[in-house]
């Protein structure tokens, strides 16, 4: 019976832990997809220091949350939202209005698929 | 991650369901859950071990979940006949009063061939000195033949004999076992005198030396050269 609770016990906390982190990083990424979309407001608005400010704080948050993606993601989708990041940043010091939008839309995405590969539903499942 | 866990959870229901309707010959020594435990755990392992980029906990969150199942699994086996006989089949008598049940090795998908060889492996040769074969859950065929097919023991010939027990093993090539020696009741002088009477020099030229509980010696020299004494 003992070993019957600590197995059931272990597979809770598995999904539990799982779970939160699902949910965790749907709040992050949702987070960071605000922030980037605000800096797209002010950029269109030719605020480009304080887009650039913004931008650049969004990174610094995506970066002290790297051990706990780096733990838990596919190190590939880590690195090329980072490049993405520094992309970004670049194209907003140039102030290059198109080449900003692209960037900025491409990363925005692949922040919401990063969430969306780890959302515990039936189309990831099967 | 979560989906990993509820990935590996559908895996391991579908893979159990595939090994139990492969049959019983396709097990081998392991029960249906163990031999499925056995074949992902590899691979899950090996997945994160040579792919630097991928996460560890990916290959550790599905072994902990396979782990945790059949540790599940083995606690409700025991408690429960029937998921017990659901997850691991039943034995099959597939040779009933020296006569093959061919339903049943029809059943359980095993030839006549599989049944001979496996006779001849418990030493029979003869369809007609069987009264039971079982075809266990873990794949074996165990054979009962009839009662006068059966080698008579000492008992039932009223011979009497003693039990030798368990041999310890004193020299292990050429290595002396101190504490088996001592277990034994022996010590240095009884060695000695014991390789004397083998015409050995010293433990080192020993291969193999046991003693059992009558304190019968078994001694191969280090040439291969076999003594009994």
């Amino acid at each position: 019976m003992k070993r019957l609770v600590i197995a059931a016990a272990l597979l809770l906390a598995v999904l539990g832990a799982t779970a939160f982190h699902s949910q965790y990083l749907t709040k992050l990424t949702d987070g960071y997809c605000e922030q980037l979309k605000q800096a797209a407001v002010l950029a269109d608005q030719d605020n480009w220091p304080r887009a650039l400010e913004l931008t650049e704080q969004t990174l610094a948050a995506w970066e002290r949350h790297d051990f706990y993606l780096h733990t838990l993601l596919r190190h590939v989708d880590i690195d090329n939202i980072r490049l993405t990041f520094h992309e970004v940043v670049e194209y907003l010091r140039l102030a290059e209005p198109d080449q900003y939008t692209a960037a900025n839309a491409r990363l925005i995405t692949q922040l919401a698929l990063l969430a969306e590969a780890e959302r515990l539903d039936l189309k990831n499942v099967l | 991650m979560a989906i990993a866990f509820i990935r590996t959870v559908i895996l391991y229901i579908l893979i159990i369901a595939g090994v139990r309707l492969m049959g019983k010959r396709q097990v081998g020594e392991l029960e249906p859950s163990e031999l499925v435990v056995s074949l992902l755990i590899a691979d899950l392992a090996a997945v994160p071990m040579q792919d630097f980029g991928i996460p560890l906990l990916t290959g550790v969150i599905p072994i902990f979940t396979l782990l945790a199942l059949t540790m599940i699994l083995s606690v409700l086996t025991m408690k429960s006949t029937r998921l017990r006989v659901l997850l691991c089949g039943k034995p099959s008598i597939v040779v009933r009063d020296g006569k093959p049940d061919q339903r049943e090795m029809r059943r359980n998908r095993f030839t006549v061939d599989e049944l001979l060889e496996e006779l001849r492996m418990n030493g029979y040769t003869d369809l007609t000195q069987i009264k039971y074969a079982i075809l266990e859950t873990n794949g074996k065929l165990s054979v009962l033949p009839y009662a006068d097919q059966v080698p008579p023991t000492s008992r039932q010939m009223g011979v009497r004999t003693k039990d030798p027990g368990l041999p310890r093993v004193i020299i292990s090539d050429g290595l002396l076992l101190k504490e088996n020696l001592t277990a034994a009741g022996y010590d240095d002088q009884w060695l000695t005198r014991q390789l004397r009477r083998h015409h050995v020099h010293s433990p080192a030229h020993v291969f193999l030396m046991t003693v059992d509980e009558l304190g019968n010696v078994y001694l191969v020299d280090g040439d291969t050269k076999e003594a009994k004494g």
